[in-house]
């Protein structure tokens, strides 16, 4: 059946290199996760961004 | 990356298109929500299509979801990113043309909608039925929304990308990747168009498109909105920014390859089935992630729950997420799949995030929204309060209302006596036994709109007591990027080395016996060297992201580049495939032809091939391309599928299990995603003319119990058999093979075939005209399942053509 077609082909590697792309990217963000935020100042800057206050509408 | 000036300038941010965008979403959000009830009343009560075409049931399903998705949280994506990005980028939008651009251009193509769809001018496919000058409209007022942000990226006097840029960018990107591919589409008429995908590929690319357009349109933008405004509610900072940033990748790179969960058990090829099912698992770890760090936001401000109303909304938002992210892959898994697909359940879900998750996001961001852009305070807190509790109970209502349905109507189709026989063929009877549960569905609507209309309300009122607010803040200036960041990040160590090691895995799935060695050297060297790099020079591999958030271009490269992968690697195996099953099949028929012209041509059974050309697809005659085209426009999609999947149960109801090659000429493919009524993939032959007949114009005189629509209008409209043959031509164009001579006679063939079936009606005494919109949907509804059908009084003699 054509539903199994692929089974066999090579064009299927495609799919598994994709994965391993995505591992190896996974791998990268958690090491900047875990080293390049090691910094708490920075990451704390970064996360108060949106708390910064501003003049004009009420309530900020 | 350029150095910071630390010249400071006063910026106005625009926000007259957030109040623009902010009212736009409170009324659209009633019209979609409105329609939502008419077409929940419709399901328990037939009599509320009107019998009149333009309120039944299969057009007004589409413009529910269109208003839902687009007019109700676009208008409040758009209303919460214009406001959030001039904040965290410190820059007023970069032109405010584009952004009334994007304002008054989503209005119109809203209202595009709302007059084409109840019109029946759709093309036919979930959540993309709007036809092809819509479809160009909205691929243009996103593209002017994509410069304006992108613009606005570039000026920005802040260096770093909060993470809710991030998921902005991912959305603008993705949507109009997604929007793009999914509309192809070859013109028939103004109106009309075939898309230029079909059958097997037509359901990938659709169900990539479906399930991303959920992803990236009413996940990514609101998890924006989420980690903007639910800090700024609970006045404190996300409760991890790094799980926010492996939340933000993860989920970018894994939704998009998961659009195959929705065609579990299908034709489409096993690969892809579990490759969907894989990835849909894996979306569990950063949904919840996500989830997660919204709740534990609220770390040491938990009594603002008791007390605001906005948190209030958000926090059952963000748990709403966390119940239908685990709620997806559970149903992705394929057993649970086999049970749960194509009913009641798979609405409880989506009504789940769509309800639960995106309208309490979008009721608590404009609480929090309107008092600031009209310089108030809210209006009436108790009423927010009055508004959280009924939408709650109500959202309960309809969501456990549909689980309880959809796991019955489940259980009950498969259920087989001792013998292995189905318990309950009558399809009907499932219906019946749901009706209970469709009654509290529609109280549980009827609550959350009624709510919602107390919210409407107080947000008026918020408005008319307050005056339109002009915020200036004082920002340190900053120069704009130049390409120094770039190619720093370009030629970084982690980007060289990660560069190095994609191609040679690349390399390695297509190496051979011989070469494989090598490559595995050489990829032992390169993380050998990679190794020895990071020894040498950590700092400048800790950099590495830090370069990428603060580079917009490069930071949208990635993001796009990590969202294609997942669909190249689905759409384009599967468009081979399909491209290759006819060739292979017609050579097959060629060469037997020949052998049964020349006695001396040696034929060698081929027995896959010949299985293939047994269920390989023949084009439609062209009253059934026709009556294809009714079918379409009257969304009998929206409650019937054709896909019989290869489970025990759905062969003893429908017959034998649907076959890839069976729907590869149909453009657009018609598989379904839900039975409110049976299948219908083998549904021709089964009764006869007359009950089409009586079935299409009093569906209760025939299925006594049944909720389906009178579509009695099809027997007063007239086909335009003339312009048939110009849609043929078109089909021809997309490689459905009709012949010069099919395409000539299209006018006398159809006339044809519509009086052998109105000969038949008339021999029981019923007169229908031969060119009547009936008489070609039954002619279509005939076929399905089989060969070709008698087109001529001849062909009828001998039984078939």
């Amino acid at each position: 059946m054509y539903q199994d077609y692929f089974a066999g082909s090579d064009l299927l590697v495609w799919p598994l290199v994709g994965l391993m792309f995505f591992v190896l990217s996974f791998l990268g963000v958690l090491w900047y996760v875990l080293v390049g935020l090691g910094d708490e100042r920075k990451r704390d800057h970064i996360a108060a961004l949106p708390l910064e206050r501003e003049k004009g509408g009420s309530g900020e | 990356m350029a150095a910071a000036d630390t010249n400071m300038r006063t910026v106005v941010y625009d926000d007259d298109v957030c109040r623009a965008f902010s009212l736009a979403t409170v009324i659209w959000g009633a019209v979609a929500l409105l329609l939502g009830v008419i077409v929940a009343t419709q399901l328990s009560h037939w009599q509320a299509n009107f019998n009149t075409s333009w309120l039944s049931f299969g057009r007004l399903r589409p413009l529910h979801t269109n208003a839902a998705i687009f007019a109700f949280v676009g208008n409040m994506m758009f209303a919460g990113i214009y406001y959030s990005t001039q904040r965290l980028l410190k820059v007023r939008m970069a032109s405010d043309l584009l952004s009334w651009f994007n304002f008054w251009g989503w209005q119109i193509i809203i209202v595009a909608a709302a007059v084409t769809l109840p019109l029946g001018l759709t093309q036919g496919k979930e959540y993309a039925e709007l036809i092809w000058p819509i479809d160009i409209a909205i691929a243009v007022v996103w593209v002017a929304f994509a410069v304006n942000f992108f613009w606005t990226l570039a000026r920005r006097n802040e260096p770093n990308l909060y993470v809710a840029i991030w998921f902005y960018i991912a959305t603008i990107i993705t949507i109009a990747v997604l929007h793009i591919v999914n509309s192809l589409a070859l013109p028939t008429s103004f109106l009309h168009s075939y898309p230029i995908w079909a059958g097997v590929q037509d359901a990938l690319v659709q169900w990539w498109y479906g399930h991303n357009a959920v992803a990236f349109f009413l996940t990514t933008p609101i998890l924006g909105i989420m980690y903007y405004y639910l800090p700024k509610a609970a006045d404190r900072p996300v409760y991890s920014y790094r799980l926010s940033v492996v939340h933000f990748w993860s989920l970018v790179f894994i939704y998009i390859w998961a659009g195959p969960h929705h065609l579990l058990y299908t034709a489409l090829p096993d690969w892809a089935q579990t490759l969907g099912m894989i990835f849909s698992l894996m979306l569990w770890a950063p949904s919840w992630g996500g989830m997660l760090n919204g709740l534990l936001t609220l770390r040491g401000a938990w009594d603002k729950l008791r007390t605001d109303p906005v948190i209030k909304f958000f926090i059952v938002a963000v748990t709403f997420y966390g119940m239908a992210t685990f709620e997806g892959p559970l149903l992705s898994i394929k057993s649970v799949s086999a049970l749960g697909h194509y009913t009641d359940w798979i609405i409880g879900h989506v009504h789940g995030g769509a309800l639960g998750w995106n309208g309490f996001m979008a009721i608590g961001m404009l609480y929090w929204l309107v008092p600031r852009l009209w310089s108030t305070k809210l209006y009436s807190n108790r009423l927010a309060e009055i508004h959280f509790w009924i939408a709650t109970v109500g959202i309960l209502m309809y969501v456990v209302s549909m689980w309880v349905s959809g796991v019955s109507q489940g259980l009950f189709w498969r259920a087989l006596d001792a013998d292995g026989f189905l318990k309950y063929p009558d399809f009907i009877e499932g219906l019946v036994a749901s009706k209970a549960m469709y009654q509290m569905r529609l109280l549980g609507g009827l609550l959350f709109f009624g709510s919602y209309i107390l919210g409407m309300v107080n947000i008026f009122a918020t408005v008319a007591k307050g005056q339109k607010s002009r915020t200036e803040v004082q920002v340190s200036a900053r120069v704009n990027e130049t390409g120094e960041g770039a190619r720093r990040l370009i030629f970084s160590p982690p980007v060289l080395f990660s560069v190095a090691l994609i191609a040679l895995m690349c390399w390695l799935g297509v190496a051979n016996l011989l070469t494989s060695p090598l490559v595995l050297g050489l990829l032992c060297v390169t993380v050998a060297g990679a190794g020895l790099s990071f020894a040498l020079g950590r700092d400048r591999w800790a950099r590495w992201h830090d370069l990428i958030e603060q580079n917009g271009f490069v930071f949208t490269v990635l993001v796009l580049f990590a969202i294609l992968i997942g669909g190249v690697v689905q759409i384009i195996p599967t468009v081979v495939i399909s491209g290759k099953v006819p060739s292979q099949v017609a050579a097959y028929q060629a060469e037997i032809a020949q052998a049964a012209a020349d006695s001396t041509v040696i034929f060698t059974v081929n027995e896959e091939l010949a299985e293939q050309a047994k269920w390989m697809q023949q084009p439609y005659s062209p009253l059934e391309l026709e009556g294809r085209d009714l079918y379409i426009r009257e969304g009998c999609y929206t409650c019937h599928s054709q896909m019989i999947r290869p489970l025990r149960h759905e062969v003893l109801r429908y017959g034998d299990y649907s076959r890839l090659e069976e729907s590869l000429l149909d453009h657009p493919f018609q598989w379904g995603s839900k039975r409110t009524g049976p299948d219908l993939a083998r549904v021709g032959g089964k009764y006869g003319n007359l009950w089409h007949y009586l079935h299409m114009t009093d569906p209760r005189s025939t299925s006594p119990a049944s909720n389906m629509p009178s579509y009695h209008w099809l027997k007063d409209g007239r086909v335009d058999l003339g312009g048939i043959a110009h849609k043929m031509q078109t089909q021809t164009k997309l490689g459905v093979p009709y012949t010069d001579a099919d395409i000539l006679n299209a006018e006398q063939t159809a006339r044809g075939q519509g009086q052998l079936i109105t000969d038949d009606l008339a021999a029981q005494s019923v007169e229908l005209a031969p060119d009547s919109e009936l008489a070609a949907i039954i002619a279509y509804l005939q076929r399905l399942g089989r060969g070709p059908q008698p087109l001529t009084s001849a062909d009828l003699a001998e039984g078939g053509r």
